[in-house]
C-alpha cells in the first residue's frame, strides 16, 4: 500500500490503516463502507437542518409576540390617552423589545436565548396572573402551543449542538 | 490501555484490538470511534444536561418563593421570614456548586473598593429618584422599603441588614456565582453575562424595572469578569441597596 491522504479530511494516512484516524474516513474500504460514511454524515446533516429549523420557528414566535406588544404598547401610549393603559403600555412596549433581544438572542446562541425567553414568557404570565387570577385561563390553547414551541426549541437547539459537534469531529463543514 | 512499543506509544483498539497511535480519534483498522474520547463527548453532553437542570431548578424555585411572597403580607417577621428563606435557598444551591465560593477566597484591594463604592452609591441616588420619579409619574404613590421596619425598635438597622446585607451577599452569591458559572458552562462567556444579568433583573418581578436592573446587574457581572471576585459585587450591591434605603429613611424624617 503506497502512502495516501484523506480524501474526506486530507490528513497522511498510516500506510497500514484503511480508516482515516482523524475523520474515520474508510479511505481504503470498499465502496459500500464508503457510501455508508457519507450517508452517516447526511442523516446528520438533516438532522442538524430540522433542529435549526425549530429554533427558527421559535424565532419568529418571539418576533411575533414582540410584534404584538409593541403594536398593542404604542397605542396605550400614544393613541389611547387614558392614564392607566399608559403604565400598561410602556410594560407592554419593555415587554415587546425583551423579545426582539432575545429572538437577536436565539440567532447567536439558540440554547440559552430560547431558555432565556421561555423563562421571561413564564414570568410575564405569573405577572399577569398575580393581577388577576383569571388570565391563567385565557387563551389556554395558546398557550399551550407556545409552551410546546419553546419546549422543541429548547430540545432541537440541544439536538443542534450535539449533532454539530459530531459532524465537526467527522471534519465536515 | 496504554502501552510501550518502541519509542511510540500505543493503545489497542476496543473492537479489533489492532495497535493504534496513543490518543487516536478513528481506529484505522476498523474505522470505530475511539471509545475513550468517545465518553468525553458523552460526559460533556451529560455534564451540560445536568448544568441545565440546575439552572432551571433554582429559577422555578426562586419563582414559586416570589409568587408565595407576593400573596404575604409585608410586616416586619415576614420580611425576615422571607429573607432568610431566599437566603437557604441560594446558600443549599451554593453548596451543591461548591465552586463559587471560589470566588470570594480572592484578597480585594483598597482602590477598586473605593470606586465600587462610588460608583454604586451614586446608582443609589440615580435608581431612588428615577424609580421615585417614575413611581409617582405612573402610579400617583410611592413605595417604601422602610414601611415594615418602623414597627422595630431600630428601624434603618433592621431594613439595612434585611434589604442591604442579605440581597447583596446571596444574590451576589447566586447571579454573579453559581448562575454566572452553570451559564458559562452551558453557553460560553457572553451567553453568561447577559443570561445572569437577565435573570437577574428578572426575578425582580417587575417589567418596568427591567430598564435599570438590566444594566445595574451588567455593571455587577462586568466586575464580577474582570476581577474574579464577587466581593466587589457584594460590596457594591450592598452600597447601592443601603443608599435606596437610607434615602427612604431621610426623606420621611
Amino acid at each position: 500500500m503506497e502512502a495516501i491522504t484523506c480524501s474526506n479530511c486530507k490528513s497522511d494516512l498510516r500506510t497500514e490503516d484503511v480508516f482515516c484516524s482523524e475523520c474515520g474516513y474508510p479511505e481504503r474500504g470498499t465502496d459500500i463502507e464508503k457510501n455508508n460514511f457519507e450517508r452517516r454524515i447526511i442523516l446528520k446533516k438533516r438532522v442538524v437542518k430540522d433542529a435549526e429549523k425549530k429554533v427558527d420557528s421559535v424565532r419568529i414566535m418571539l418576533y411575533i409576540l414582540a410584534g404584538l406588544n409593541i403594536v398593542i404598547g404604542t397605542y396605550y401610549v400614544f393613541l389611547s390617552g387614558d392614564e392607566f393603559l399608559f403604565i400598561d403600555g410602556i410594560a407592554a412596549l419593555i415587554t415587546g423589545i425583551v423579545f426582539i433581544g432575545c429572538a437577536i438572542w436565539v440567532n447567536n446562541q439558540p440554547l440559552t436565548g430560547v431558555m432565556a425567553a421561555f423563562i421571561f414568557w413564564i414570568v410575564l404570565q405569573i405577572l399577569a396572573a398575580i393581577v388577576d387570577p383569571a388570565s391563567i385561563f385565557s387563551g389556554i390553547l395558546l398557550k399551550i402551543v407556545i409552551i410546546g414551541v419553546f419546549i422543541k426549541g429548547i430540545n432541537s437547539a440541544k439536538d443542534a449542538v450535539k449533532y454539530s459537534e459530531q459532524l465537526a469531529s467527522m471534519k465536515v463543514k | 490501555m496504554a502501552e510501550q512499543v518502541g519509542l511510540e506509544e500505543f493503545e489497542l483498539c476496543e473492537r479489533c484490538q489492532s495497535q493504534q497511535p496513543l490518543g487516536f480519534k478513528f481506529c484505522g483498522n476498523c474505522g470505530v470511534r475511539n471509545e475513550s474520547i468517545q465518553k468525553e463527548q458523552i460526559n460533556s453532553a451529560f455534564q451540560i444536561e445536568s448544568n441545565l437542570k440546575f439552572l432551571f431548578a433554582y429559577i422555578f424555585i426562586v419563582l414559586f418563593a416570589l409568587i408565595i411572597n407576593t400573596y404575604i403580607e409585608e410586616t416586619f417577621l415576614t420580611v425576615v421570614t422571607v429573607s432568610i428563606s431566599f437566603a437557604i435557598i441560594d446558600l443549599v444551591f451554593a453548596i451543591r456548586q461548591p465552586d463559587c465560593f471560589n470566588l470570594l477566597k480572592k484578597q480585594l484591594s483598597v482602590v477598586p473598593i473605593v470606586l465600587v463604592v462610588a460608583t454604586f452609591s451614586v446608582t443609589g441616588i440615580l435608581v431612588t429618584f428615577l424609580g421615585n420619579g417614575l413611581n409617582e409619574l405612573l402610579f400617583q404613590e410611592s413605595y417604601s422599603y422602610m414601611y415594615p421596619f418602623y414597627e422595630t425598635e431600630f428601624p434603618l438597622l433592621y431594613a439595612l441588614l434585611f434589604v442591604a446585607v442579605f440581597p447583596a451577599i446571596f444574590e451576589e452569591l447566586a447571579f454573579r456565582g453559581f448562575v454566572f458559572n452553570n451559564l458559562e458552562k452551558v453557553a460560553g462567556m457572553k451567553s453568561a453575562v447577559w443570561g445572569s444579568s437577565f435573570l437577574f433583573a428578572l426575578v425582580h418581578f417587575s417589567i418596568i424595572s427591567l430598564i435599570w436592573l438590566v444594566p445595574f446587574a451588567l455593571l455587577l457581572t462586568y466586575i464580577r469578569r474582570k476581577s474574579g471576585s464577587i466581593g466587589y459585587g457584594m460590596i457594591g450591591h450592598f452600597c447601592h441597596n443601603a443608599t435606596v434605603v437610607y434615602l427612604d429613611y431621610a426623606a420621611v424624617l
